[in-house]
């Protein structure tokens, strides 16, 4: 079992990113923008947690993230590079005080973030007055020395 | 202690189909990611309406898992999880980890659970788990 997150492997990473959707009251599937960085080809994806206001108050624009209400509506969906689903996980578990206090262990090689995504089973208007969910992503730079799980 | 690295996940669900009634076999929905002969189910865990409110297939999550028991069964149909409370599968009522399997080969639409009561169930609500899976 691997534990310790960031800085815990040599090249370990992290990014926070975040999720529009402000569309909510029409869309329930809302996509991640294009990151290179967060792409199978150059990194692994070695965690991921989902931020509430909890333990972030506000986005940079300065609007309140949501409370964990709202990411037990949201599953998290992840493609691979065959276009499959390699992910589909809900994100309620994702927040780390939810759960045991940690962020949730993943190992993926060769996923899309473009093509990855969230949806809002419940339909539209679930996230109402939500601008942005917020994920931490910890990854692991395929350019540095490989770590053993 | 969150003690699973994943490498594949999907979210699974059994729907409870009609009038509630205990010991009938609700059986797991076939899904074709995990029906392939070539995946291994490592770990699971199951979700109420706090976790999950509504399955992806848009089934309202059950509220309650005090009455409801899981049996998983593989290729050979052998019941190698059998009755597993719902309740120890799932992580904010456990002891918070991932239950964790010897890799083992599934067939998943023989799959099921039971009710022991009906008590705080509803019919037609769902019974939803993330399975944890990777190739063979």
């Amino acid at each position: 079992m691997r534990r310790g997150g960031i800085g815990a492997v040599e090249g370990e990473k992290s990014k926070l990113v975040f999720l529009d959707v402000s569309k909510s009251a029409t869309e329930s599937v809302f996509y991640f923008k294009d990151d290179p960085e967060l792409n199978g080809t150059s990194s692994i994806i070695t965690g991921i947690e989902c931020l509430t206001s909890s333990e972030l108050a506000v986005d940079p624009q300065g609007n309140a993230l949501p409370t964990a209400d709202v990411y037990a509506k949201s599953v998290l969906y992840i493609s691979d590079d065959s276009r499959d689903i390699m992910v589909e996980q809900a994100c309620y578990p994702l927040v780390r005080t939810n759960q045991d206090g940690t962020y949730t262990n993943f190992y993926l090689c060769n996923q899309v973030w473009a093509d990855s995504y969230v949806v809002t089973p419940a339909g539209a208007n679930s996230f109402s007055s939500v601008a942005n969910l917020a994920f931490v992503v910890y990854y692991f730079d395929k350019n540095s020395p490989m770590p053993i799980f | 202690m969150n003690n699973l690295i994943i490498k594949r996940s999907q979210i699974v669900e059994c729907q409870l189909a009609g009038t509630l009634s205990v010991g009938k076999r609700y059986f797991f929905k076939d899904i074709p990611n995990l029906s392939r002969n070539n995946i291994v189910l490592y770990g699971f865990e199951a979700y109420t309406d706090t976790q999950l409110a509504v399955t992806p297939s848009g089934y309202t999550t059950v509220g309650s898992n005090t009455g409801v028991l899981v049996t998983l069964r593989d290729t050979n149909k052998l019941e190698f999880v059998y009755q597993m409370p719902m309740f120890t599968l799932t992580r904010s009522t456990s002891i918070q980890t991932i239950t964790l399997l010897k890799p083992r080969v599934i067939n998943l639409t023989d799959c099921y659970v039971t009710l022991t009561t009906t008590s705080g169930l509803t019919a037609d609500e769902a019974v939803a788990f993330n399975f944890y899976y990777d190739f063979v």
